[in-house]
């Protein structure tokens, strides 16, 4: 019987590894070549004026998304638990919004509560600038402007694998 | 208990098979999330999901973007579906996967047609004088038209077919993994039917 059971938790372990690496999702791709990220000047909802340049010298994660696309949801609370390991180790946070309004978002917040300034890319020109298709779509950029790595959907950003490569960008 | 542990034994091991033979086969279901029908093609490093939205959903969706009711009418006069596609290979044996919409073929009632892609919509919605903010949340709510994913990667977009509601289709899909082309049919796909509401008689 032992035998048995032995094969079953072996079958059952190569059926679940595939799920468990969709589920997990911690993987960021670094960009090749590297190239600069293109300047930007957004208001966050608080009206608030964000331009990357500012940030030169800490490690930026921008993170395009939206309140009507799912896998956006999805990934904020993940992206907040990240932002409390990483606010204070030289790292900037911006989730930035495509096409909505402050009074949108803000309602939005209620249920997805967020510390990290959310930006508004009210007509998209922003998210022309860079190599972005689809939603969500994260960039970091690394202490000297330029984009480092891409993730293409939605990532568990606080599994210690993305912290650490995200905290490496500052050495 | 041993009579059972056996039939036990068939059981899982029949469900292994399936699952491994899987690997070149569409399945079909009811979406947990959306209650709705999907067809999902699981290939090595690729697997696609799309899945129906009813034209009340749809409508709905887009009067919550701020479309017109008639525009909403217009889009919802259309077969849409939410679709899921993502790169299943992991980081430790990674492969790049591509498609390009534009080369995907509906094959419906012996005729063959393009998917409407986002340089479509972009040219009804000119003649249409639809605002600036209704395209921006169009064409980033359907599925890019071209993309490339990289391990873990995925997209959740609309995909839309220029057929009537309740239409049954042959999907001919290409894709490529690292740079290899791949080509394969999801047969017997159907778009949502409308659904009419008549008065309940007492």
């Amino acid at each position: 019987m032992c035998r048995y059971l032995s094969r079953y938790l072996f079958f059952l372990c190569v059926l679940l590894i595939p799920c468990v690496s969709i589920a997990q999702s911690a993987t960021l791709h670094p960009v090749k070549e590297k190239p600069a990220a293109v300047n930007f000047e957004l208001l966050d909802i608080d009206e608030i004026q964000h331009k990357l340049s500012d940030y030169r010298g800490k490690v930026v994660i921008i993170n395009f998304w939206a309140t009507w696309c799912p896998p956006c949801r999805f990934e904020l609370p993940s992206m907040e638990r990240a932002w409390q390991q990483l606010k204070d180790k030289n790292v900037v946070m911006l989730a930035v919004n495509i096409g909505e309004d402050a009074d949108t978002i803000f309602t939005f917040t209620a249920d997805y509560s967020v510390t990290f300034p959310l930006l508004m890319d009210k007509n998209s020109k922003v998210i022309k600038s860079y190599p972005v298709v689809g939603l969500p779509t994260t960039y970091i950029v690394d202490p000297t402007g330029h984009l480092a790595y891409k993730a293409i959907g939605t990532r568990e950003w606080d599994d210690p694998k993305i912290i650490r490569t995200i905290l490496d960008l500052n050495q | 208990m041993a009579r059972n542990f056996t039939r036990y034994n068939a059981l899982i091991l029949s469900a292994i098979f399936l699952a491994s033979n899987s690997s070149a086969k569409v399945i079909t279901g009811i979406d947990e999330q959306a209650q709705l029908p999907y067809w999902e093609l699981i290939k090595p490093n690729l697997s696609l999901r799309i899945v129906q939205r009813l034209p009340d959903q749809t409508r709905a969706y887009f009067l919550g973007r701020g479309f017109s009711k008639s525009d909403s009418d217009f889009i919802a006069s259309h077969c849409f579906f939410q679709t899921i596609f993502r790169n299943t290979s992991t980081s430790t044996e990674p492969h790049k996967l591509e498609y390009d919409l534009t080369q995907w073929q509906i094959k419906y009632q012996k005729k063959n047609h393009s998917l409407l892609v986002r340089k479509n919509w972009l040219k009804i919605w000119e003649q249409r004088n639809v605002q600036s903010a209704q395209k921006i949340a169009f064409e980033w709510s359907l599925l890019p038209t071209k993309q490339e994913y990289l391990p873990e990667d995925y997209n959740w977009g609309m995909s839309t077919y220029p057929l009537p509601h309740g239409a049954k289709f042959d999907l001919d899909i290409i894709w490529y993994i690292d740079g290899k082309k791949y080509q394969t049919i999801i047969p017997d796909i159907q778009c949502a039917k409308d659904i009419e509401l008549s008065p309940v008689e007492e």
